[in-house]
């Protein structure tokens, strides 16, 4: 059994807020169809968009870190960790419902340092 | 060690990652607390009579902050990006540079920016990551190698590494200016024989302090050049959003910074950025065996970052790395 692997690159034109190219790759052609992977990526796009904006939550999260010398963190999860955990259940979820069942498999981008989505795709 | 394995130390069982120097982190710690136990012991002692005995836990405090800071700094991972897998690129230079360019272009906000193949860390590397030849390592956001903190500063611990030197600025001129009011106080109590000399008054504070009033300050003054020129340094980078490395390269120059938020915001983003996780570390978490630097491939496909062990999946990964790996269309921008 081949495997082979696509590497969905990061898409740099919002600056470097983590988003992940939505363009849609040909080697799915016939396994995934083009509305449910675009669905995937944008729902994959929008937890780090969520996660990596600041707003008055990281602010005030950011001050009480450097008060408390960051000892906070070792009681509550900063929003950060909080999205990506949500992120992480959704990657699982995708993969057992939508991805696996038709042989392709979807490696979460922090294995990576966050360069790119590796398709792990059986032939 | 070969050429193209990690430089960096793992301590505390793998909790913590530090550069190959740790000698000089150990010196700039015996640095900063030594001049302060004098500074404790004879000045603090008589400045309580005239700011109450809660100098103590204030210097005390102060002093705290900065080891504190110092080490988080120093054991925190900079953001180092994991190995990628080995790629086998052909000797003739110009195949090489046919398949697998040494460089990709790639549009930021309408700007252009290269994005370099690294060929110890076989990755692409991210926008702002460079290479440190000390540690090997390629770093996220690479700010520079700090040797007084024994470790790279990069995207993790920035903040760190800005509130150790504020706050170790802070400390000097708090030090220095309480030296001075010692000085100043007893020079107004001298009760000699000869009270219209100010060098007289001047040489009794003195040895009223066992000279360590003066040995101080002037050991402050020299300090306050190199962490106070550092800080304010840091302080005009912060600013316009650009890293120690960047201002050296002059990448920003003639384009503007994507980056900049506006002049506020850019002061206070290192402050309240995401506290994105280890990288590294998750691996070595989940293969405590691994050598640092090796590239491992993704055992499953899901990488929790409290790491709860989920199970594996059924299309399992060959043992060796997979035979075709090839980049989707990518958004970069391509030169025809």
């Amino acid at each position: 059994m081949a495997i082979q692997v696509i590497e969905i690159q990061r898409d740099y034109t919002h600056g470097m807020l983590t988003q992940f190219d939505e363009a849609y790759p040909d080697a799915l052609l016939g396994k995934i169809t083009p509305e449910e992977y675009r669905r995937t990526i944008e729902q994959i796009n929008e937890y780090f968009k969520e996660a990596e904006t600041i707003d008055s939550t990281t602010i005030i999260e950011g001050c009480l870190g450097c008060l408390s010398l960051f000892t906070l963190f070792l009681c509550r999860d900063d929003k950060y960790k909080k999205t990506i955990n949500r992120f992480n259940e959704y990657l699982a979820e995708q993969n057992e419902t939508v991805y696996r069942p038709r042989g392709v498999a979807l490696i979460n981008p922090f294995s990576n340092g966050l360069l790119h989505i590796d398709l792990w795709i059986e032939n | 060690m070969t050429k193209d394995e990690s430089k960096s130390k793992l301590s505390c069982n793998g909790r913590f990652i530090s550069g190959p120097d740790r000698i000089y982190y150990y010196m700039t710690l015996v640095m900063i607390v030594a001049p302060q136990i004098p500074f404790l012991i004879i000045i603090c002692h008589y400045m309580q009579r005239y700011v109450t005995v809660a100098i103590y836990p204030v210097t005390c405090y102060i002093i705290g902050l900065c080891v504190c800071f110092h080490l988080m700094a120093a054991l925190s991972d900079p953001g180092i990006v994991p190995r990628g897998p080995p790629v086998s690129i052909s000797e003739n230079p110009f195949e090489a540079e046919r398949d697998h360019p040494s460089t990709k272009k790639v549009l930021v906000r309408g700007v252009e920016f290269e994005t370099k193949w690294c060929e110890t860390c076989n990755i692409y590397r991210p926008l702002r990551a460079t290479h440190c030849s000390i540690c090997n390592n390629c770093v996220e956001k690479f700010d520079h190698h700090c040797p007084w903190v024994g470790n790279c500063i990069g995207r993790r611990n920035y903040r760190y590494f800005l509130l150790f030197i504020y706050t170790t600025t802070f400390d000097t001129l708090y030090v220095l200016g309480f030296c001075i009011a010692h000085i100043i106080l007893n020079a107004n109590e001298y009760t000699g024989p000869d009270t219209s000399s100010t060098s007289s008054k001047f040489k009794y504070a003195l040895r009223e302090s066992y000279y360590f009033s003066i040995i101080i300050p002037v050991y402050c003054i020299a300090a306050l050049c190199f962490v106070g020129g550092l800080s304010g340094f840091h302080f005009y980078l912060s600013s316009h959003a650009r890293s120690t490395n960047e201002q050296i390269k002059h990448t920003y120059r003639g384009v503007k910074n994507p980056n900049s938020r506006g002049f506020f915001k850019n002061l206070i983003y290192p402050f309240v950025a995401p506290y994105y996780p280890s990288f590294i570390l998750l691996k070595t978490k989940r293969q405590p065996d691994v050598e640092l630097g090796k590239y491992t491939e993704a055992p499953s496909d899901d990488y929790d970052i409290n790491d709860d062990g989920r199970s594996s999946p059924s299309l399992s990964p060959s043992p060796s790395p997979p035979p075709s790996r090839s980049s989707s269309s990518s958004s970069s921008v391509s030169s025809p």
